[in-house]
């Protein structure tokens, strides 16, 4: 894992409109060293010469496609991904965060939509390589390295899979968790079934963890793509 | 088995008769060797004609079957009790001569009887050889011939094969009127009308009992009859009624139960090929229509991405304007947040048409999964603008089960609802985002204190650029927004409605099998 401090951090952005990267370099300039690739190809090239400290990847590339340079820089590539992509584009989310993208932003964005990503993603690579012992959000503490989890100094029981799930979740705090990966962790193989036992176990937790489960903070849904649980406002 | 023995020679390759002629050589041999070795060979030969007239009875029988070889005996019997009494009076007649002339009777009838059931039984072979090689030769012309030719050459082939003079085929059109399919042949059956009448009638037959029994003209066509002879055979199919297959019989003869079978077999190959033939045209149809189905989602995905990327690029450019650092006075910070307003309801406005286009173009298809009905909720609050969110009242009871439905598109039908119900209400007036479910559906709601809408307008505002006539209160919208909605239940097999809420407002209600 490479130390990075927000400031001055390399950022990479591989998108083939110009208009876009134009605007990149514009928002981004300000606070990070850009560098832009107009191709899959050429952001390859980049990515291998200058060391970025994150990458932002537009899936909807001509050439090589953006699964492609998704897959082939994260064999080497331990900086963050960020992927950007159309609305409705769910699958292809789901199919860049199961190769190993980090977070997602949905076009068109806010320039202060996608600096906070950049910031959160910046301050996750730059943390302790082996995590935190604690992940906090508001006043929910879950205590990976304990196994607790406390919601304003009480402890919370939660049963073997619903903690399997919080704790998957918040190992990866503020970051998408696709449904496939978190099936995965708890049952191994994803079937259809194993989404509805998971949607059941994530209603039953909210419920022990969330002031109003209907309108939840702590672990939300991305539609379509899985569940984030968050740590600030994203 | 009936048949023409004219005909048959005349159709058929003639058989060699070789029992006719080892049975002229063995009875003349028999009569030489009688006349040259015998002490009375004129008495041994009278005395002996029993057994010329035996084998006489067996060569008949062999040639021309059971009933010519036992009409043949009794006309052997008769000769022989007429040279008896020739050569004297009756009361010459002695007990053994009686006796010998029966037994030469029943011997005569046994020998008929079964030289004739050999001869049927060759002739039966013969027919089944003379079907198999019929058979072979239709599907041989048949099967490996595609293509619009391949009937003509079929017909051409069946009628030089049973010497019709006219085979025709009648399919049944689109119209479902039976039509010829060689257009020459219509002045042809205009002349005949009896011939039309046959094959309309051979047709409604079907129709009505989907037989494919081989029709002739009924006794009361007589007179069509007299004029040309006709067979019509119906094609039927899985599918139903295809046609009908019409052959005039040659002046020789009628076609008999064999050749009647023959053709019925052949109007099921020929159905069976058309059957196959209207399944590929189904297919290529298919096909054509999946290619056109994906230039439109192509075309719909590029007009996407080229109004959308430079809306993307003007939206983070002035955005970016906007943020930290950046020193602007008041009056442009305004301006810019009016502009990146306009920005997102521009991109709302491209989001519809291009929802409707993608709805029209390529067939939606929800990507049904569980869901959690209270990640709708969430999900439609994260949508809405900030100002409004506050106004949103969210009642979704604990226990609601999980449900099967593309969370996606069903937080965006429900964002469109309350989009809607937002515009429609007075300021500051709460909306009711709701769930509930029972053992069939699982049903949303959003419910608003508006103008309400009224019945006649309750089918028409899900039509296209509908709005309803009590209007908005804010500007804007495209008059898409419940199309979508629609469409969206739609594919998800549900069904929405609007009802009516007192003292003012409307309640618009999804439902959605618990099984979708």
């Amino acid at each position: 894992m490479i130390p990075v401090t927000a400031r001055g951090a390399k950022i990479l952005v591989i998108d083939d409109e110009p208009h876009i990267l134009r605007a990149m370099r514009s928002i981004l300039s300000k606070s990070y060293e850009v560098e832009l690739a107009a191709s899959g190809e050429e952001g390859l090239q980049f990515a291998a010469e200058c060391a970025p400290d994150l990458v932002i990847l537009d899936l909807a590339l001509p050439g090589i496609t953006g699964m492609e340079v998704c897959r082939t820089l994260r064999e080497w590539l331990k900086a963050p991904i960020l992927i950007l992509s159309v609305r409705d584009g769910e699958g292809d989310k789901i199919a860049a965060l199961d190769l190993g993208a980090d977070d997602y932003l949905t076009k068109p964005f806010l320039a202060g939509e996608l600096l906070a990503h950049v910031r959160a993603l910046l301050r996750r690579a730059g943390s302790a390589p082996n995590g935190p012992g604690q992940v906090r959000s508001g006043d929910l503490v879950v205590d990976l390295a304990e196994r607790k989890v406390t919601r304003r100094g009480d402890p919370v029981k939660l049963t073997r899979i619903e903690y399997t799930i919080l704790a998957r979740l918040a190992s990866s705090a503020d970051k998408v968790v696709t449904t496939g990966m978190l099936i995965r962790s708890v049952w191994g193989v994803a079937t259809t079934e194993d989404s509805r036992a998971l949607r059941v176990h994530i209603s039953n937790l909210r419920s022990k963890i969330e002031p109003d489960p209907s309108v939840p903070c702590h672990v939300v849904t991305e539609p379509g793509v899985g569940y984030r649980f968050l740590t600030e406002s994203v | 088995m009936e048949r023409s023995p004219s005909r048959s020679r005349a159709s058929w390759p003639a058989r060699p008769d070789y029992l006719l002629i080892f049975g002229l050589v063995g009875i003349t041999a028999f009569i030489l060797l009688s006349t040259l070795f015998a002490p009375d060979p004129a008495s041994l030969v009278r005395d002996r004609y029993d057994i010329l007239g035996i084998l006489l009875v067996g060569v008949v029988a062999s040639l021309r079957g059971t009933r010519a070889g036992l009409l043949f005996a009794l006309g052997a019997f008769a000769v022989l009790a007429m040279l008896e009494f020739s050569n004297g009076s009756l009361e010459g007649m002695t007990a053994d001569l009686l006796v010998d002339l029966f037994v030469f009777l029943g011997v005569a009838l046994v020998q008929g009887v079964q030289s004739g059931h050999l001869r049927q039984r060759e002739i039966a072979a013969e027919e089944n050889q003379r079907r198999l090689s019929l058979l072979s030769r239709l599907s041989q012309r048949l099967v490996p011939t595609v293509g619009s030719s391949a009937l003509h050459e079929c017909l051409a082939e069946l009628r030089d094969l049973m010497n019709a003079s006219q085979a025709s085929l009648f399919l049944v059109d689109d119209a479902g009127e039976l039509v010829a399919q060689a257009r020459d042949e219509a002045p042809w059956f205009a002349e005949r009308p009896e011939a039309m009448a046959l094959v309309e009638r051979v047709f409604a037959g079907c129709v009505r009992s989907t037989g494919d029994e081989p029709c002739r003209p009924q006794q009361s066509d007589a007179k069509g009859r007299e004029s040309g002879k006709a067979v019509a055979v119906p094609l039927s199919a899985a599918g139903g009624p295809l046609g009908v297959l019409y052959l005039s019989e040659p002046e020789r003869g009628r076609y008999d139960a064999l050749e009647l079978d023959f053709l019925r077999i052949a109007a099921e190959m020929i159905a069976a090929y058309l059957e196959g033939e209207q399944q590929q045209t189904a297919i290529s149809a298919a096909a054509a229509e999946e290619a056109t189905r994906r230039l439109k989602s192509n075309l719909v995905s590029s007009v996407s991405h080229g109004l959308k990327t430079p809306l993307a690029a003007a939206t983070a450019t002035v955005t970016g304007l906007l943020e930290e650092g950046t020193v602007r006075d008041d009056e442009t910070r305004r301006e810019l947040r009016s502009t990146i307003q306009d920005l997102k309801v521009l991109d709302e406005r491209i989001g519809d048409l291009l929802d409707v286009s993608r709805l029209e173009a390529t067939g939606w298809q929800p990507n049904l999964d569980w869901n959690d009905l209270a990640d709708v909720c969430s999900s439609v609050l994260t949508r809405v603008p900030a100002a409004s969110r506050t106004r949103i009242r969210c009642q979704f009871p604990s226990g609601l089960p999980i449900a099967r439905f593309d969370l996606v598109q069903m937080t965006h039908a429900l964002y469109h609802l309350v989009e809607n119900a937002l515009a429609y209400s007075p300021p500051d007036a709460p909306i009711v985002l709701s769930a509930s479910s029972d053992a069939e559906f699982v049903r949303f709601s959003v419910e608003d204190s508006g103008p309400g809408v009224c019945e006649e307008e309750r089918d028409l505002i899900f039509d296209k650029f509908q709005r309803g006539s009590a209007g908005s209160l804010v500007d804007g919208g495209t008059g898409l927004g419940l199309t979508i909605v629609s469409e969206i239940v739609r594919y998800h097999s549900g069904r929405i409605r609007v009802e009516d809420v007192q003292p003012h407002g409307s309640r618009f209600v999804i439902e959605l099998p618990r099984e979708s």
